[in-house]
């Protein structure tokens, strides 16, 4: 299949799904890659899942549990 | 002797009865002195009950005060909050924040391709093992400006293993992945310069199942290297000098650029969208819609991206890539991932790649998150024109996130259609675990 017309019926998907959901409102939440470094506590560095070396550590944005690529 | 006893017993009587007459006499004086008695105790004990009173509100605001020290102590043990003069690294600011951050991700790796079977122990190139350093300083008007730089730390890794490369297989052990410079304003959006994800980058990518550590779209980063076989013994192509063919080079989800040294734009969030878009070193430029938003208990993530490769894919004129996934109540989630490539050459058809995944989170206990998944996928045209890729694979990840834990296994086969070709299927198994420090 074309990768144009993958593009638009995807494209088309996923625009009808996020206006269609919208209509509904919904709230802020912000997708973290599973991949990267992941929210939430860390085995040695504990609840905050980072070093903290100078000053204090910068709040999670998101709720997930789950970061990108290779 | 009996006598003798019956006369004790009657003078003890006696006694008795005079005592008794005794007491009877003088009963008025005996009563008013038991009452001024009983008055003077009267008076002590309450004397004594004022003073408990007293040594009980005492007792309890002590105790008002141990418990408030206590969660002030609980709160610097648990908040790092101690003095500055503690810390190697200080700084003359106050809104300034610099971390260390990383994790570790290794497993043993089997692998199967009808000729030769093998095991590895790898360096999961998933979520490959790193180490960054991240800092920002809040300036004035809600200006954030910030700086991140990260390695990846890879030995031996499961992208790069295969039937004649079994150790040290990945030739560059430290990776630059981020080294970049960030502008950030919750109006005007987020400005970055230097290496990092391109705007397109993680487009094809996008997934909630919870088991991207043990598969996910871009399924050649697990065993990618490894060779197909068609009934030529591997060792004579290898001293013939005759080509080989890996499971990375008939597959590929065309997730945008990857990382680039790039100038890149983020506008803020608007009802859950954004745009990005980035200029990248070797000519290279793309943009990306991105899309997250929560619905009560349904999350939904998704993307898609255009670019012009430039340099970086000089056959490549356009590439495409899109994904979206939700995850339902329940723990049920829904992945799809789609892309494709316009090639330069007009005379073949152009390659493309198709994702689908399903998957389901529970707690077999409070402590972990359980992911299953299955996921199936094929890529067609991308090595030869008519090549067509099938893979499948069904995947588990145990997430003990109190200790940044996770361990995991999954299972994927691959089969290769060819014209003039009859390749083995290559089927991979792994388990593994990432650690966060």
């Amino acid at each position: 299949m074309n990768p144009k017309r993958i593009f638009i019926y995807l494209q088309a998907v996923i625009m009808a799904a996020c206006l269609a959901l919208n209509g509904c409102g919904g709230e802020d939440w912000t997708y973290q890659s599973d991949r990267e470094l992941k929210p939430g506590p860390g085995l040695f560095s504990g609840e905050d899942g980072e070093f903290n070396i100078i000053g204090q550590p910068e709040k999670e944005e998101n709720d997930q549990d789950g970061e990108s690529g290779e | 002797m009996k006598v003798k006893q019956y006369a004790r017993i009657a003078a003890g009587a006696a006694f008795v009865v005079l005592l008794a007459g005794q007491v009877q006499a003088s009963g008025g004086s005996a009563m008013g002195a038991s009452e001024s008695m009983l008055q003077e105790l009267k008076r002590m004990i309450e004397q004594q009950q004022a003073q408990l009173d007293k040594q009980a509100a005492e007792i309890s605001a002590l105790k008002e005060q141990l418990v408030g020290n206590s969660e002030v102590i609980a709160t610097k043990a648990d908040k790092g909050a101690v003095d500055n003069t503690d810390k190697m690294v200080t700084s003359s600011l106050s809104n300034v924040n610099l971390s260390l951050y990383g994790h570790i991700n290794k497993a043993a790796m089997y692998v199967n391709n009808g000729d030769t079977s093998k095991w590895y122990v790898v360096d999961n190139i998933n979520s490959q093992t790193r180490l960054g350093l991240r800092a920002n300083v809040e300036t004035m008007s809600s200006w954030n400006i910030g700086g991140r730089i990260e390695y990846g730390i890879v030995s031996n890794g499961s992208s790069d293993v295969n039937q004649f490369n079994t150790r040290d297989a990945t030739s560059t052990n430290f990776k630059l992945r981020w080294a970049e410079v960030s502008f950030k304003n919750d109006q005007y959006g987020k400005l970055s310069l230097g290496k990092g994800d391109s705007a397109s980058n993680n487009s094809a990518e996008v997934d909630l199942s919870g088991t991207t550590v043990a598969s996910y779209a871009g399924y050649s980063d697990m065993a990618g290297s490894s060779l197909w076989y068609d009934g030529i013994p591997l060792s004579s192509l290898e001293n013939l000098g005759l080509p080989t063919l890996t499971i990375g080079n008939v597959h590929n989800d065309f997730d945008g650029l990857s990382r680039t040294d790039r100038l890149r734009y983020d506008t803020p969030s608007f009802a859950g969208f954004s745009v990005a878009a980035s200029a990248n070193s070797g000519d290279a430029f793309d943009t990306a819609l991105w899309y997250n938003r929560k619905f009560g208990e349904t999350k939904l993530a998704g993307a898609i991206a255009w670019a012009n490769p430039g340099d970086i894919k000089p056959l490549v004129d356009n590439q495409y890539s899109g994904s979206i996934s939700a995850m339902f109540p329940m723990g049920f989630n829904a992945t799809f991932s789609a892309g494709g490539q316009d090639l330069e050459i007009s005379d073949r058809d152009d390659p493309t790649n198709w994702y689908a995944k399903l998957g389901y989170q529970t707690k077999f206990y409070d402590a972990a998150v359980t992911s299953f998944s299955i996921d199936y996928g094929e890529t067609r045209d991308l090595a030869q024109e008519n090549d067509k890729l099938q893979s499948w694979a069904v995947a588990a990840v145990h997430n003990l996130s109190d200790w940044g834990t996770e361990v995991y296994m999954a299972y994927r086969g691959h089969q290769l259609d060819r014209d003039g070709r009859d390749f083995d299927d290559i089927h991979v198994f792994w388990t593994g675990a990432r650690v966060k420090f």
